[in-house]
């Protein structure tokens, strides 16, 4: 199984984005880039080809979900599994994405000292499936 | 790794009291009990919501997350809003905020 390696993130919220950056650095060998919501992750997902993708979604100019099916509709992102982090008061979109083609969820508030942990059992979980 | 991740995180956390301190009160400043802005109150609670628990502050989580399912509701029918009911929500929230940050959780 490949290892993982690369983490694409889009997320709005700069406290977030400081303790996701903060734990992915601390706690494993991942590398991570960060953008501030779906359209500029769109702008370079090709180039840094990531492993996978985290997003965030609720965020300004294009949010998790739209970000999700433009990265469906390209034949070179389709295969890249994606993430969602969503508040947990959201059920109705826990539902919508549990019902989509997503890798996993990761619900806010999350656990610093475990993020990195959960990350990679979605991966393993993912690759396993393959 | 992880006493690094917990020393860091220890910072961060009293930089995000500061940052909850303006928050909250602005938030109370803003507030206008005649004709409250719902959808900028539900935006700075979703976000209290999502951040605080990642910093241990579980009662807050958990009240952020009470209000934001709250205010969902009400942002989408603001036709029939009951901003008695809303303005006493409001109070409760920003209470235990303030109760945070002094310490008193």
């Amino acid at each position: 199984m490949k290892e993982l390696k690369k983490i694409l993130y889009a997320e709005d919220d700069l406290d977030v984005q400081t303790i996701v950056e903060l734990t992915v650095s601390s706690t494993s060998n991942c590398e991570l880039k960060v953008c501030d919501n779906g359209k500029i992750l769109l702008e370079c997902v090709e180039d840094y080809n990531p492993d996978l993708i985290l997003l965030d979604v609720m965020m300004p100019e294009m949010d998790g979900p739209t970000t999700f099916l433009k990265l469906q509709e390209n034949e070179k992102t389709r295969d890249i599994p994606v993430v969602f982090m969503t508040a947990k008061a959201q059920t109705h979109e826990i539902q919508k994405i549990q019902n989509s083609k997503t890798a996993g969820i990761i619900t806010k508030p999350f656990d610093p000292m475990t993020l990195c942990v959960d990350l990679k059992k979605i991966w393993r979980d993912y690759s396993d499936a393959k | 790794m992880q006493n690094n991740l917990e020393e860091k995180l220890k910072e961060l956390k009293k930089a995000y009291i500061v940052n909850l301190k303006t928050s909250i009160l602005e938030l109370k400043e803003n507030f206008d009990s005649n004709n409250p802005d719902v959808v900028q109150i539900y935006s700075k609670v979703h976000k209290i919501a999502g951040t605080s628990g990642m910093y241990g502050f579980v009662e807050l989580s958990k009240e952020a997350n009470e209000f934001e399912f709250y205010l969902n509701v009400v942002k989408d029918n603001l036709e029939s809003i009951n901003k008695v009911e809303l303005c006493k929500k409001f109070d409760d929230f920003v209470i235990c905020v303030e109760k945070i940050i002094c310490g008193e959780y």
